[in-house]
């Protein structure tokens, strides 16, 4: 069953969301890859061919 | 069910070229010379699984003229996008240069202007984090069965955030 959250830990909740953008900017441009992102907590979509 | 976004198939259409990296991003480069990388990462802030923010970047940062290509070829990405299984968007605007706003009317004006449009819903809000304005919308197809679970879980955050 989902916890509910305080209005604290959900402004907590948006500021991780709004924060993955910088990681994930960070991350491509240190040139890391899919693998070294989600090591980091940074799960991407799969692309293939 | 496509478990993975293909890059040969948004190529079928885009009028840009995409080519997928090693870090799961997508980039073209548009006519005008400037290179876009897309890329989605999984987001937790609903705790409902398949939730991905999408990235766009402009990397040169070089100012974009007005080019219609540009919003195809995402189109074509998110179209993609969303025939993978119960997949939700979210897109939350840049904030680094203070123009999240105008980033916020073009994405609305391009979901206005999508001819499949009905087939979507399109929530958006607007937050005050430390005081920056934040714009943040959630799109996810009609047909997804977690629409209802999804839209409860974005209004349920953004009514507990205006809370005193």
């Amino acid at each position: 069953m989902k916890k509910n959250k305080s209005k604290q830990e959900k402004i907590e909740a948006l500021k991780k969301s709004i924060m993955l953008r910088e990681r994930w900017l960070n991350a491509i441009h240190s040139g890391l890859n899919a693998e070294e992102m989600a090591k980091i907590g940074i799960k991407t979509l799969p692309i293939g061919k | 069910m496509m478990r993975h976004l293909s890059e040969t198939q948004i190529n079928l259409h885009a009028p840009y070229k995409v080519t997928k990296d090693q870090s799961n991003t997508l980039t073209f480069l548009t006519e005008n010379g400037v290179l876009y990388h897309i890329g989605f990462a999984e987001d937790t802030i609903l705790e409902i699984s398949n939730v991905y923010q999408i990235y766009i970047e402009n990397v040169c940062d070089i100012k974009s003229i007005m080019d219609d290509k540009v919003r195809q070829t995402i189109v074509c990405v998110l179209e993609q996008f969303f025939l993978l299984e119960n997949h939700v968007l979210l897109y939350v605007c840049d904030v680094r240069d203070g123009r999240q706003n105008a980033r916020s009317r073009l994405f609305q004006k391009w979901f206005s202007q999508y001819k499949k449009k009905d087939l979507y819903v399109l929530k958006s809000t607007t937050k005050v984090v430390e005081g920056t304005f934040y714009y943040a919308s959630i799109l996810l197809k009609k047909d997804n069965p977690n629409l209802n679970l999804v839209l409860q879980e974005f209004n349920s955050l953004i009514q507990d955030l205006d809370a005193k």
